[in-house]
Parts: structure tokens; C-alpha cells; sequence
């Protein structure tokens, strides 16, 4: 008789409850058994089959052969031999469940077999695993799912209402003032929330989605004609929804000042509703002030005419600018003293500025060209040259850092402040100063958080500060390594990269320094290695962790975490297998068949919570690749906490065919069975198991992307003894504190639909 | 009554006043050029520019400068023929064309126009010989072998290399005639220049082998050991983050040809080796995508998710993400 998995499960922990016990009153552990760990195979006697088996086979055969009177007539004696089987008194075989949805399974109509197979669940001989996938099926109804995802959808929108109102409602008790104002504002939040909301929600559109599925695989149905209704509904809501997302865009576009962005968003609105009037106003705005932007910079491409365009004192000081070694300074201070405020004034500064710079005197250059930015484009024909020039990134990166720095220290600081709120009221697709007056009162509540925000400050993660100037520092040193500023550039991206922990990128930029600190730099050297460690060991593909790890220890010799690295080095080449696909000791407790002479067949006191006489590891039994398999045990002296003693095993193709296809069979039948049991997808353990069941895994692939490190894990290691489960209940009662207020208030709060595994595809 | 009296008078004096106002002067910031001073300023500004390790800077209209200086030049020469007939500013115009035009890969223009210069004699003469001399290198080195922007026209045209072997052939050729040139032109801005047109030699040569990947054997892995090449050759680039992507783009194309070919639920799909190609690929998008300040971030970001996306496509029991 087969335990029930509860029972199991306080089978094993009473075994383990005893191992415990017994290993404190006699102490001695035996270790790693003597001989092999591994009984002979089970030989398996062929089966004789009954008129229960040959009538499973006939209507197997007639539903493959697509004969619906012979799988009639088959099922007919099936079921009679069953009857026959419970007149005698044994127990019912199981087959007939299955031959009927077979049966289902070959009628022609989807709608029919979706019928029968409700029918069957009301049988009570059914088998669990065999139930699970047949709710499955039923559960992948398009309709069945659509009714569902509209039942979300008008949860959604409901519970946003309500759960926005519950709140100050339920502080209503102890702050009466504070809760109606906070009721003034939840419905002011309400009004928003409708006012942004699009008029087809994700749920909505998984549901249109599957009834275009229904009726492109029934067009015939009865249902059809109300469903394409639906669909037509749906349809234009959510190219509404679409054309109210790209006119938010165009809308916005427009406001600053980007025509290009607001006339493709405008084309994309009139795309889902032509002769929409808001998108062909936005259209024809922006398509003017494109023309005339395109106007103006065409303008610049021409020349003025008049004798000033060629004047001849220009010359001495153009062929100065076009000479590698020309005397620019010397001819534009002559232009200059010559004519001294002649209509070649600004050319000789600008030329001036470009000898400054070429001379090393980049800060004087910068000086000149940010006096000539400042004068009047209307005057000054080379301003506009020099505003280009001061206000590139590019070209002046240091300008652009200083600033960069200084936009965020005031964002570090209005962060302090008001939090989220600093960078102004959320764009609510309002008047800018209307939503300053909804926001207002949040900009308060803000100001209540700052001590909270004080002390997280220092420990934010990750680091959300910095990388615009970070950029611009970057930026500054690749084009002027050697600049005045470049000390001054390579410090604070040094002190940046340290405050976001990221330790290699600050060791690297400490090397740079002009004077650096031994003793700074060794620091950096212990906190760089310790970081690159664990990135390695975090890696799971196994090449690219060993990469990673011998780079460390090659590298950083002389700091703890190189060290380390070092013997992690060490350790992952002795242990380094094909494959690493784990049974956790625990699985083999809970799954008793897969360890016993079915399966592996393992010895079965090394299962037996005796350490006495030799005992598995938690560890369990590891599938190395090829026919190897690792078995470890808890060593003789250390227990079950300390490091295992491996053994490995080679099996034969018979034994790991069975093991991985009773493994596979236990696993998914315990997913359909319990879902909190699941088995996570995983290609390389299937491709490796596939290639194993079909005796083929003789000569292990060495690829690393071929190895899976898979484990499957016994229940009471996941979850421990008591498995919490979430409330089945649709609302749950919230108690909330209130400090700044020494309020008090308790409400229920509607739970919110967990979005679908598919809503991915709907972003 | 007189009031309507009046009107008919006060809007005929109205409409003389505007016909006699001056128009509207736009936004002064956008006005013609003034002077070939403020041309040849600008463009000298931007000479020694680095323009392998730098995208080419922009005017006040965001206008590629060597670009915009070449057309205003060229404005500037007609519109003040009176005033340029003295020829004083000849040898200054050509001259500065040939800097710009060089930018533009216009080795032959340049070279013509510094000739133009030179003929005139004068200060720049000397200087206009030497770089048409290096432009005339420079052209003679792009017309060689393979390249992506000549359209081969019939089995005849000289530039349609018979086989790789003939290609790679001209390619060296090309590359050993520039890293000559560079020798020669070391510590000028045409170092630039030249090492601007070894990577152009090499992206030819690569996409020679990415355009011919499915018509030769082992075509594929030419194909990502020659951008493997160029990834590794040209670090410094500007253009270093664009051929990560076209690498990145070669592996998705490998793994979304994969799929077309062993569809994953057949028996010949290969699990390991369409990871191989899906993890080359993210890993390459994703180390565009994490450098701030870059155009082709966003271009790395979105290819990313679109790629991840096809990757939906396998079942699970085939690829694990």
C-alpha cells in the first residue's frame, strides 16, 4: 500500500525525529557504506495481461484508427468487465476514466468534448493527476477564460474605487477632520485615476483577445454572433485606447516644443480613428512648426551678400586658421588692434578662444567663448557659434559635468524633501497648474517622511543618484586625459562608483591617480575582489563562473577574496561534472518509489534516518552526466551540516532510464496534484533525461549551456513543516497606524486580481 | 456715420504702411552666413578633431560642421561673386573646402580643391600639395576591393571579388596602402582620418562575409569571427557600440534562423546550442544598452526586449530563459 504524501511526509519527519534521537544517545555515525549503495536491479517479470488490458488496448487501437463504432463498442466491454470486476470484489482497475476521455478526446467537436468531459469530472473513480489535467482543459475554454478576465477587469476597477475610499473612510473613527479631508482628496484621486485610465484595461483585452480565438475556431457556434458583437465593442474601445495613448504623446510633444515626436504621434492617433479632430489640429501645429523650423535652418546654409563677406583684412587671419602651424593668435590680436571694433571683431575673439585652447589654456579658451555666447545673436554673427560650442556635452563636457553635478545634488535634496513628489506633480494629462493643486496636499504628506528618507538616504539601493555627471566625468577624461580638470573629474567618479558599491570601476579609476594612496588602493584592490567574487559565484552558466573566479584569483593574489577564489577555483574543477541535476535526500524520503528497486534502487537504510548504519546527505544523489551519478553521504565525522563524503557511481543505461523516467512521471504527477509542487521548466534537464530514457547518455555533451543544475526538492525543504497558504478570501482587514497624526484605522481593502502569466504580452 | 466715413481712408494708409514696412527679420540666430572669416573659424575649430574616437561635432543647427561649412562656402562663392573677383579669399575658400570635403570622404574633391589652392599660389600653397597628396592616398585606398556603398554592377565591374580569397586579398591591400599612409601622416589631423577609413576597410570586409554567410561553407562562422574582428580591432571607435549591436544582431539572426530550421518541437532542435546563441545575443545588447549617454542604448534596450520576445516563441521544455 502506498502512503498518502502527508503521510509521508510525517513518516519522514518522525524517522528524522528519531535518526536525531538516536544519533544523541549512541553518537557514532557510520559513514559511507563499505560496498556498493546500489541493490541489483529489480528484474521485471513480463506482465500477463487481463480482459481489462486487452480491452484498453482494442480502444486505444479504434480511437487511433479513427473508428468511432469499434471505440463504442470497446468502451461497451470495458465497462462491462469493470462492473464485472466490482461484482467480484476487487477494486475498480483505473483504466475506465481514461478510456473515456479518450473517447472525448477523438469527437470531432471541441464544445463536445469540453461537455463530456465535465460529465466525466463527475465521476468519483477518477484519478487525481488524471482530474487535474482534465480541469486544466476545461480551464482553457476561451470563454471560460474571457468571463474570467472580465470578472478581473471589473474587480480591478471596482476595487480601485473602493479601496481608495475605505482608507480615510476607516481612520474615520479617530481622526474625524483628518478622515474627511482625506476623503476629500480619495475622491479627487478617484476622479484622477478615471480621468488617466484607459477605456480597455490589460484584463479587457486578454478577454477580446480570446473571444476572436472562440469564434475563429467555432464561427458556427450558436455563441458566435454575440461574441463578434462583443468583439466589435471591444475592438473600438481599445483603438480608442490606443489613439487616447498617442495623443497623450502628441499632446505632450507639442507642449515641449518637439514637433518631429508630436507629428508622428498625431499620424499614429489619426491611424487608429481617421479624421480624428484633436489629432488632425496637433498634426497640422506641429507640421507648421516643422516647416518652419526647416525653414530657418536652411537659412543658415546661405551667405549675406556684400562687401563684408569678402573683406580683404580677413585674409592674414583665415590662412593663419588654415595653416597647421599658424600664427592664429598673432594675426587675430593684429585684426583686433587693427579694427577694434570693426565688423571682424567676433571672428578674431572666437580665433583667439581656438589659440587659447591649442595653446593649453583651455579654462581662458572657455572664458572667451562663453563672453562671446553672451552677446546678442542680433549683433554677433559668431555667438550663436560659440553657444553651440559652450553648451555641447561634446565639446564641453566639463561645463556639462559642473552643471550635471549641481542639477543633482538639488535633485539629492529634493529627493530629502519631498521624495518622489521632488521632480513635480505627476503628469495627469491635466492643466499643469490644476495638477499642482490636486498634488498639493500630497507635497505635505511628503515633507512628513523626510526623516525616514534621511535615514535611508546613505543606504539606497541601488544608488539612484549621479549618472548624468557620471557620464559627463567619463566623457571629460576620455577626451582631455590630461586636462586641468581631469584630476578633479577622475576623484568624484572614483567617489561615485565607490558610494554604488561598484568597487572594481573606483579601483580602476584610483589607479589613474596622479598621487595614489597605497594604502587607499589596497583597500580597493580587498573590496573590488570581494565583489567580482561573488559576481562569479552567482554566475550559473559553469565556463563563465570559472572565468570569472580564476580572473580573481590571478589577478587579486594578494587579498582575502583572491585567496578564496583561489580554492573556489580549486574546489568547482574537482567537482565540475557534465551535469548537476540534484535529488535532494528529502524528494527520495518523500518519493520513496523513485529511490526504491523501481528507480535507482538505493540501499534502503541509507534512507532509513539511521546514521548508524550510513545515511544520505540532504545532499542526496546528484546526476553528473553520462551514466555517472554522485551520491553523498554524511561523513562519519561532522554530521548531516557538514560537507558530504562524494561517491560517484556509474550506473547502467537500464538503471538511469528508470530513474529519470520515474523521476519525471513523480514529478509532474505530484505538479498536477498539488500545484504548489511544481516543476520549473528546464531544457538541459530535458534534453538530458530525454536522451537517458532513450539509453543515448553514454558520452555526456561538454558544453556548459548543456548543463542543467536542476533540483528537485522534497516539499518540507521548501516550504518547512506548515506551508503558508493565501487567503481564498477576496478582501482582507487592514489596521494602520498613523504616527505624525497618532491616528488609528482599520478598513477592508478589496485584493487586486494577481495578473495572468500572458499579461506580459499585453504591455 | 463719419466714423465709417473714415475707414475706408485709414485702411488704404494701412495697407501703404505695411506694403513699405520693412518684412520680418526671423530669428537672427539663423541668418546667412556673414564672412568667409566666420566659415573658415568654425571649420579650424574642428580640424583636429578626433573624429575615429568622436562623432563629428555639430553646428548651432545641429548640422554635421563639416557638412555645413562646405555648403555655406559654396553659398558664399556665389552669392559674393562681385565681391570675391579680386581672388584675394580663392586659395582661402578652396583650401578650406578640402578640409571639409576630406571629412566627408570626398578624397577626390578634396584632392582637386587643394590642387584649386595651391594653383594660386600664396602661403597655403605648400600645404595644399601635401594634403592633396594624402587625399589622392586616401581615394586610391577606397577605390580598392570590396566596399558595401559600391553597388557591383554586373559580373564585369572590377569592384565584384570572384570569391573571399580575392576579397580578403584586396581588403589587406587596402588596409596595408592606409597603415602606410598613417605612418606618414602621424601627429596630423589626418591620423584621424586614416584610421577612419581602416575601419571602414574593415566593416567591408566583414559585411562581405555577413552578405555571404548562407552561400559559402561555415559562412556563419566567418561571418561572427570576421565582426568578432571588428569589435575586438576598433574599441576606441565611435563607432565601437554599433558594431556590438551588428554582432548582437548577427547572433539573433542565427538564433531566429536556428528555429526556422530545427523547429524547437522537432527531435534535431539542440537545446544548448540555441542558448548559446540566445545568451551571446542578450549579453551583447545588454552591454550597449548599459552605456549611459549613447543613442544606440536605446537601440540595444529595444532590440533586446524584441529579441527576448521571439525567444517566447520556444516552449519552455526547449529553452529556459
Amino acid at each position: 500500500m502506498i502512503a498518502s504524501r502527508p503521510e509521508r511526509r510525517g513518516l519522514a519527519a518522525l524517522i528524522s525525529l528519531a535518526a536525531g534521537l538516536g544519533l544523541t544517545a549512541c553518537g557514532s555515525v557510520a559513514g559511507p557504506p563499505a560496498g556498493s549503495p546500489l541493490e541489483p536491479l529489480a528484474t521485471r517479470a513480463p506482465t500477463v495481461p487481463d480482459d481489462v488490458d486487452f480491452a484498453a488496448h482494442d480502444v486505444a487501437a479504434a480511437a487511433l484508427a479513427e473508428d468511432p463504432q469499434g471505440l463504442r463498442a470497446t468502451l461497451r466491454r470495458l465497462k462491462r468487465l469493470e462492473k464485472e470486476r466490482l461484482e467480484e470484489g476487487f477494486q475498480p482497475s483505473g483504466v475506465l476514466p481514461f478510456a473515456l476521455n479518450l473517447r472525448n478526446a477523438s469527437l470531432d467537436d471541441d464544445l463536445r468534448d469540453r461537455r463530456a468531459t465535465e460529465k466525466l469530472l463527475d465521476r468519483d473513480d477518477i484519478d487525481p493527476a488524471l482530474r487535474a489535467s482534465l480541469n486544466d482543459l476545461l480551464a482553457d475554454d476561451p470563454l471560460a477564460v474571457a468571463d474570467a478576465r472580465i470578472w478581473d477587469a471589473r474587480t480591478i476597477r471596482f476595487a480601485e474605487v473602493f479601496n481608495n475610499l475605505a482608507e480615510p473612510a476607516g481612520h474615520a473613527m479617530s481622526n474625524v477632520p483628518m478622515a474627511t479631508a482625506g476623503l476629500a482628496r480619495a475622491l479627487v484621486g478617484v476622479a484622477v485615476a478615471e480621468h488617466m485610465a484607459d477605456e480597455l484595461i490589460v484584463p479587457e483585452r486578454q478577454a477580446l483577445v480570446e473571444w476572436k480565438r472562440f469564434v475563429a475556431a467555432h464561427p458556427e457556434s450558436p455563441q458566435a454572433p454575440e461574441i463578434e458583437q462583443r468583439i466589435e465593442s471591444a475592438q473600438g474601445a481599445w483603438e480608442r485606447t490606443q489613439r487616447d495613448r498617442v495623443l497623450r504623446s502628441a499632446r505632450s510633444a507639442l507642449q515641449e516644443n518637439q514637433p518631429a515626436l508630436a507629428l508622428a504621434a498625431s499620424e499614429q492617433a489619426l491611424a487608429y480613428v481617421p479624421e480624428d479632430g484633436e489629432a488632425t489640429h496637433i498634426r497640422r501645429e506641429a507640421t507648421a512648426r516643422l516647416a518652419e523650423a526647416r525653414a530657418e535652418r536652411q537659412r543658415t546654409l546661405g551667405a549675406e551678400s556684400g562687401e563684408q563677406a569678402a573683406l580683404p583684412e580677413a585674409r592674414g587671419l583665415a590662412v593663419a586658421l588654415l595653416l597647421p602651424h599658424g600664427d592664429v593668435a598673432g594675426e587675430a590680436t593684429r585684426l583686433l588692434t587693427l579694427w577694434p571694433k570693426g565688423p571682424l571683431e567676433d571672428e578674431a575673439r572666437y580665433a583667439l578662444a581656438l589659440a587659447q585652447e591649442e595653446s593649453g589654456h583651455q579654462d581662458e579658451s572657455w572664458a572667451t567663448l562663453r563672453q562671446l555666447a553672451d552677446a546678442d545673436p542680433a549683433r554677433s554673427n559668431m555667438a550663436r557659434h560659440a553657444i553651440a560650442l559652450v553648451d555641447s556635452p561634446d565639446q564641453n563636457p566639463w561645463d556639462a559635468f559642473t552643471a550635471a553635478r549641481t542639477r543633482d545634488r538639488g535633485a539629492r535634496l529634493g529627493w530629502i524633501l519631498l521624495g518622489p513628489l521632488s521632480s513635480g506633480p505627476r503628469n495627469l494629462d491635466l492643466p499643469r497648474a490644476l495638477e499642482w493643486l490636486i498634488q498639493a496636499p500630497s507635497y505635505l504628506d511628503a515633507l512628513s517622511g523626510i526623516p525616514n528618507r534621511l535615514i535611508s538616504y546613505p543606504w539606497m539601493t541601488p544608488w539612484p543618484f549621479g549618472r548624468a555627471p557620471a557620464t559627463y566625468a567619463r566623457r571629460y577624461l576620455e577626451r582631455d586625459p590630461t586636462g586641468p580638470h581631469a584630476e578633479e573629474a577622475r576623484s568624484w567618479l572614483e567617489d561615485f562608483e565607490a558610494t554604488r558599491g561598484n568597487w572594481a570601476a573606483a579601483l580602476e579609476l584610483a589607479d589613474q591617480a596622479a598621487k595614489p594612496d597605497p594604502a587607499h588602493l589596497a583597500d580597493l584592490r580587498e573590496k573590488a575582489a570581494s565583489q567580482l567574487l561573488a559576481i562569479g559565484k552567482s554566475e550559473r552558466r559553469g565556463d563563465v563562473r570559472a572565468t570569472l573566479v580564476r580572473r580573481v584569483a590571478r589577478e587579486f593574489p594578494d587579498t582575502e577574496a583572491g585567496r578564496e577564489a583561489g580554492k573556489v577555483a580549486r574546489q568547482d574543477a574537482e567537482r565540475q561534472t557534465p551535469q548537476r541535476i540534484r535529488i535532494s535526500r528529502e524528494f527520495l524520503r518523500e518519493n520513496p518509489k523513485v529511490a526504491g528497486p523501481e528507480g535507482l534502487g538505493l540501499r534502503p537504510e541509507l534512507l532509513d534516518g539511521d546514521l548508524r548504519n550510513g545515511e544520505l546527505h540532504p545532499d542526496g544523489i546528484t546526476l553528473a552526466g553520462g551514466r555517472v551519478i554522485e551520491l553523498d553521504f554524511v561523513a562519519e565525522h561532522g554530521g548531516e551540516s557538514a560537507e558530504p563524503v562524494r561517491r560517484f557511481e556509474r550506473i547502467s543505461s537500464e538503471r538511469l532510464a528508470r530513474l529519470v523516467s520515474l523521476l519525471e512521471a513523480t514529478a509532474t504527477r505530484n505538479a498536477l496534484v498539488d500545484p504548489d509542487d511544481e516543476v520549473l521548466p528546464d531544457a538541459d534537464r530535458d534534453r538530458f533525461f530525454e536522451r537517458a530514457r532513450l539509453g543515448l547518455a553514454e558520452e555526456p555533451s561538454p558544453r556548459a549551456t548543456a548543463q542543467s543544475t536542476y533540483a528537485f526538492r522534497g516539499m518540507r525543504e521548501r516550504y518547512g513543516l506548515v506551508r503558508s497558504r493565501e487567503s481564498i478570501l477576496p478582501v482582507e482587514l487592514v489596521l494602520q497606524g498613523d504616527l505624525p497624526n497618532l491616528g488609528l484605522g482599520a478598513f477592508p481593502r478589496i485584493r487586486m486580481p494577481k495578473p495572468t502569466p500572458d499579461a506580459i504580452l499585453y504591455r | 456715420m463719419r466714423w465709417r466715413a473714415l475707414a475706408a481712408p485709414l485702411g488704404l494708409a494701412a495697407l501703404g504702411l505695411a506694403a513699405c514696412a520693412k518684412p520680418p527679420e526671423g530669428d537672427p540666430r539663423y541668418r546667412p552666413a556673414q564672412n568667409v572669416l566666420e566659415v573658415v573659424a568654425v571649420l579650424r575649430r574642428h580640424v583636429n578633431d578626433d573624429t575615429y574616437r568622436f562623432e563629428p561635432a555639430r553646428d548651432f543647427t545641429g548640422r554635421n560642421v563639416y557638412r555645413a561649412s562646405l555648403l555655406r562656402l559654396e553659398s558664399l562663392e556665389k552669392l559674393d561673386e562681385e565681391e570675391l573677383r579680386a581672388g584675394h579669399l580663392d586659395d582661402v575658400i578652396a583650401f578650406a573646402k578640402g578640409r571639409a570635403l576630406e571629412r566627408l570622404r570626398a578624397f577626390d574633391l578634396a584632392a582637386a580643391s587643394y590642387r584649386k589652392a595651391a594653383d594660386r599660389g600664396g602661403e597655403l600653397r605648400e600645404e595644399a600639395l601635401r594634403s592633396a597628396s594624402v587625399c589622392d592616398s586616401l581615394d586610391e585606398a577606397a577605390r580598392i576591393g570590396f566596399d558595401a556603398d559600391r553597388a557591383v554592377q554586373g559580373e564585369d565591374d572590377p569592384n565584384r571579388p570572384p570569391d573571399a580569397n580575392a576579397m580578403l586579398s584586396g581588403s589587406n591591400r587596402r588596409v596595408a596602402l592606409l597603415e602606410a599612409l598613417a605612418q606618414e601622416v602621424k601627429d596630423t589631423h589626418y591620423e584621424a582620418i586614416v584610421r577612419e577609413e581602416i575601419e571602414r576597410a574593415d566593416e567591408a570586409r566583414a559585411s562581405y562575409f555577413v552578405a555571404s554567410r548562407r552561400l559559402t561553407p561555415n559562412g556563419d562562422v566567418h561571418a561572427l569571427s570576421e565582426l568578432q574582428r571588428l569589435v575586438a580591432r576598433h574599441r576606441e571607435s565611435k563607432n565601437a557600440n554599433r558594431h556590438v549591436l551588428e554582432l548582437a544582431d548577427l547572433y539573433a539572426a542565427l538564433a531566429e534562423e536556428y528555429t526556422a530550421s530545427h523547429p524547437p518541437e522537432s527531435l534535431l532542435f539542440d537545446p544548448p546550442t540555441f542558448q548559446e546563441l540566445v545568451d551571446s545575443a542578450s549579453r551583447l545588447y545588454q552591454n550597449v544598452a548599459n552605456q549611459d549617454g549613447t543613442s544606440e542604448r536605446i537601440e540595444a534596450s529595444r532590440r533586446l526586449e524584441a529579441f527576448l520576445a521571439f525567444t517566447l516563441r520556444v516552449d519552455r521544455d526547449r529553452f529556459t530563459p
